[in-house]
Order: structure tokens, then C-alpha cells, then sequence
């Protein structure tokens, strides 16, 4: 599908919940609305024309004025085309649903995000720490402005 | 007889840690398996050891200070990490490539999957217990790395594929020289052919050991030879072209069963076609002064954000740049072949033997820190 056949078929089902991100990439950038964010991956995923079955990569952003943000890469191997499917999340409290019971492999994507970002993820199977060791006390490293007992910032020249 | 030998067998599960430290884990790799005898019946692993926050590195670097980050992601594959990099800021930024680079880079790209299969080829089958393949894959490599060398100075992490084209133009040497291995390369596969291939047993320790079904494959994110060898001609090479893929011919090979025979099948047969790719290229590469297009020293990208994958030996490898603009990029997301093939690991060892896990963990070719990032 081209982009414009899979943003169409988007609105189709969430009308205003989604938001389309403008830019000359080839493939769809779109908002959804926190709400129905498991309903969309679920339609992604299952829905015959969109058949999205490969997620790529899933990934918190901080915006530390205004919100935190899953992106979240998808492709389809049988049609060949991609999305990237984004949302919003609250800049104090940001918390989601997994979406590992349409791709198993955001599991992973999901823990990783909870340990650097502090994203929660309900109904995660497995919330454990993925990368960081297992005393690690010392927040959440891949938010914007963190410092760590032994960080020292870069020099601005 | 057997009523009292049974009183005085001990039947509970036991937990075994392997790992990190462990000659077949190939880096530092921890895998708690819980065992019912000889048999696994849950298989955890524990990630991370060589955790250095790449990504956060990324967001205090410009653009072309992070290109020789990319080396260390994969660092047996640093050409197509670097590659990677290069193909996403273009991407974003709308950067041309001067022709004769795109050229060198399938060049080098193609190479350097010759010389991570070959690390692979010689792992795995130490892993399983055969050692002539591990001498002959290394003497090859050497070759390869010796044309790095001559090219970049380099011989592990090579810093060559730069933002809008290469670092230097190839030697006059290089061509005979690369030529020459190519050559000489083909008949090598047939020698590890011989001594694999045909082995009755390497045999017994491939064929339906470890088998991978396509759809769990696609749900744990399996990319690259791993679901090749599951019967499913994926390659980006192919489905999404970059740089000048779509100029050349060449097949994708793939498995029927998803065992770890397939998978050592398909990269074997990877060899050969990398070699028909080479030589294309070497066949079709202009003439020009020019190998790097002319960009400003600090590179700014326009804000938005991009996502581009190429096809890297392990499968699919990729970045999600978010740029505001700045000469640093505010966010980026590594994702690696491994991450997703090191998921599959579980549901196809679970059931067989240690020994069968050691087979199937060489098969997927894990590379840690690619996991770790």
C-alpha cells in the first residue's frame, strides 16, 4: 500500500484519533490517541489489508516540557510497506499498555523502555529489567537532563 | 530390579547457570536454564553485560562524531552498522552519494558479510566439536581483513562508509587483489562444504534440532538468515533497495524446515551469492574523482525523524533518528539483528539437551554487544 492508501485506511477506522505527522518521508508517521493505542495495534496487526506482522523497533522519546512519547517502527513482510505508529504520553506519569500479545518481540522493546525511560507498560508479561544491573538505583538514564554519581557532562565548547 | 533403582533416583529439576563467561556464548551471555535431567524445560536470558548506552552517547555527539560509535555495535560487521548510520542521515538530510561510493560501499558491505559469516562458520562448528573449519574460516578472513586494511588502514572497526560516500577512494591494487578472492573464495565454500556438509556428524547435530516455525519467528522479530532459514525469502536487499541493490542480480536463498541445518545452509549459500554481488559491482564501478559528496563540517539535519533498516549479516539492522535540528541528534534508537533473533532462543531450545542449545545458539549467530548496545 502507498502511503496515502494506509493513512486513509487508518482514519477509516479512528477518524479523528489520529494525527498525521507531515513530512516527505515514504512511509506514514502517525499520532494516535493514547486511548485507543492497543485498539490500533490490534487493527494494524490483524486487519487483512494492512497486515502489519513485523514490529521493528519499539522506542520511548523524552520531550521534558511536554510529554514522552512509544514510537513504534512496523513493516509487513507480505505487503511490503511500513508505518510508524507514535504516541503521547504524560510528561510526569507516563504509562501505556504492552502490546506483546501482537508482537511478542516488543516484550524486550518494552522492558528496555521501562528501565531507561520509566515508561509503565500494564499488562507486560515479564516487567523485569533488561539491561541495567540489578541494584541499578539511579533513575532513569535516557531521560533528558539525567545525572548519574559518576556523570559529568560533556564540555560545550 | 527397576523399583529399586527408581527409590534411589533423584527426579527433581535442578537450575543451571551458564554464562557469562562461557566459550560457546560467544561474548557475555548469561542463560539460566532450568533442567529436568538432560532435558531443558525453561530458558532465561540475562542481557546486558555490555551495556554502554550507545544511544545516549548518540544525543552528546554530531552526526559524524556517532559514525565511529557504529563500529562497536557489531563490531564483527562494522561496515554495514557504519552503513546503516549513513543510509539514515541521508535519508533524513536528503544527502546524495556520489556513484562510485555507492559502489564501494555494496563492495565493502558484501565483503565484510563474507568475513562475518566466516567468524560464524569457524564458532559454530568449533561449538559442535569440529576444528578444521574454524582454521580454514580464519585464514580466509584474513585475506578479507588484509583488503580492509589496504583500504581504510583497518583491520576490526573500520570507520569507512561515511556520511555522503566513503571515507577514501579504493587502491589501485585493491581490484586484482579482490578479484583474486573471489576466485579463489568459491572453491574455499566448496572445501568447507566437504567438511561439513556431508559430515554424518554434523549431520546428527543439525538436521531437526532447533526448528523455528515462521510465524513465531515474525512475532519474536527474527530477521535475516535466521528467518531465511524458516522458509521466507525476507531480505532488504530485495523488498526496500538501498544504495545500488536494485542494479544487481542476485538470489535469496532459503530453508524449508527452520532447523538448524537451514540456517547453516542458507549462510553457506549467502557466501556464494555475496560473491556474485562483488563482482557485479567491481564489474559496474564508474570512474570518478569524487568518492564523498561535499557536506559542512558540522552537519544540521532539518528536524523530524527518520526510520531506515538495511539488510546487515545477522538480519535486519536499523536506526529511528529523531532530530531537532541541532547538530547533535536529539534522539536515536539502535535496533540489531540479534535483539530480535536472541528471543527466538527460548521456544527452540526448550525441550532438547545442552548440547542442542550450544548448536542452535551458534546457528543464530549472536553477536552480544549488538544485543547490549
Amino acid at each position: 500500500m502507498t502511503k496515502e492508501e494506509i493513512i486513509n485506511r487508518f482514519k477509516g477506522k479512528f477518524g479523528s484519533d489520529i494525527e498525521v505527522v507531515e513530512n516527505n518521508q515514504p512511509e506514514p508517521y502517525l499520532y494516535i490517541s493514547a486511548a485507543r493505542y492497543q485498539e490500533l495495534c490490534e487493527f494494524a496487526k490483524n486487519d487483512p489489508q494492512l497486515d502489519f506482522d513485523f514490529l521493528f523497533q519499539l522506542a520511548g522519546v523524552h520531550y521534558p516540557d511536554s510529554r514522552f512519547e512509544v514510537v513504534l517502527c512496523l513493516s509487513s513482510h507480505r505487503k511490503i510497506h511500513k508505518a510508524v505508529i507514535k504516541v503521547k504520553l504524560d510528561k510526569d506519569n507516563p504509562a501505556t499498555v504492552s502490546v506483546s500479545d501482537f508482537w511478542a518481540t516488543s516484550a524486550w522493546f518494552e522492558r528496555e523502555a521501562m528501565e531507561l525511560f520509566g515508561i509503565k507498560f500494564a499488562n507486560h508479561p515479564d516487567p523485569r529489567p533488561l539491561l541495567l544491573y540489578e541494584d541499578w538505583d539511579y533513575g532513569y538514564p535516557m531521560r533528558k537532563g539525567w545525572t548519574g554519581p559518576d556523570f559529568i557532562p560533556m564540555p560545550e565548547k | 530390579m527397576m523399583e529399586t533403582l527408581k527409590e534411589h533416583l533423584r527426579e527433581e529439576e535442578f537450575l543451571i547457570n551458564m554464562g557469562p563467561q562461557h566459550p560457546s556464548t560467544h561474548g557475555v551471555l548469561r542463560l539460566v536454564l532450568r533442567m529436568e535431567g538432560e532435558f531443558i524445560r525453561e530458558l532465561t536470558p540475562h542481557v546486558g553485560y555490555l551495556h554502554r548506552s550507545i544511544e545516549k552517547i548518540a544525543e552528546n555527539r554530531t552526526y559524524n562524531q556517532f559514525m565511529p560509535y557504529t563500529d562497536r555495535i557489531d563490531y564483527c560487521a562494522s561496515m554495514p552498522s557504519n552503513l546503516a548510520w549513513a543510509v539514515a542521515v541521508e535519508k533524513l538530510g536528503g544527502i546524495e552519494v556520489p556513484e562510485r561510493a555507492e559502489y564501494l560501499r555494496v563492495i565493502m558491505v558484501e565483503l565484510n558479510r563474507i568475513a562475518s559469516h566466516l567468524i560464524w562458520l569457524g564458532t559454530m562448528s568449533l561449538d559442535l566439536g569440529a576444528v578444521t573449519p574454524f582454521l580454514y574460516a580464519f585464514r580466509e578472513r584474513e585475506w578479507v581483513l588484509d583488503l580492509f586494511e589496504m583500504t581504510c588502514g583497518q583491520r576490526l572497526t573500520y570507520h569507512y562508509i561515511r556520511i555522503g560516500g566513503v571515507s577514501r577512494d579504493i587502491p589501485p591494487e585493491f581490484e586484482k587483489s579482490c578479484r583474486e578472492f573471489i576466485k579463489d573464495f568459491r572453491h574455499k565454500v566448496d572445501d568447507y562444504e566437504a567438511i561439513l556438509t556431508e559430515n554424518p556428524i554434523f549431520l546428527g547435530r543439525t538436521k531437526g534440532i532447533g526448528i523455528l516455525p515462521l510465524d513465531l519467528a515474525e512475532n519474536l522479530g527474527a530477521s535475516g538468515p535466521t528467518i531465511r532459514g524458516s522458509n521466507y525469502a525476507w531480505d532488504i536487499r530485495k523488498a526496500e533497495p538501498y544504495s545500488i541493490y536494485n542494479r544487481i542480480n542476485f538470489d535469496i536463498p532459503t530453508g524449508k524446515n527452520g532447523d538448524v541445518w537451514d540456517r547453516y545452509m542458507v549462510r553457506i549459500q549467502e557466501f556464494r551469492q555475496s560473491c556474485r554481488i562483488i563482482e557485479q559491482a567491481l564489474d559496474g564501478l564508474p570512474q570518478s574523482d569524487t568518492v564523498r559528496s561535499k557536506l559542512p563540517a558540522v552537519l544540521r539535519l532539518p528536524a523530524g525523524e527518520v526510520f531506515s533498516r538495511i539488510e546487515a549479516p545477522r538480519g535486519e539492522m536499523g536506526y529511528y533518528i529523531v532530530s531537532d535540528g541541532e547538530k547533535k541528534p536529539y534522539r536515536v534508537k539502535i535496533r540489531t539483528a540479534s535483539y530480535g533473533n536472541l528471543q527466538c532462543l527460548a521456544p527452540m531450545a526448550i525441550g532438547l539437551k545442552i548440547a542442542d542449545l550450544v548448536a542452535i545458539f551458534g546457528s543464530i549467530d549472536v553477536i552480544l554487544p549488538e544485543v547490549d548496545r
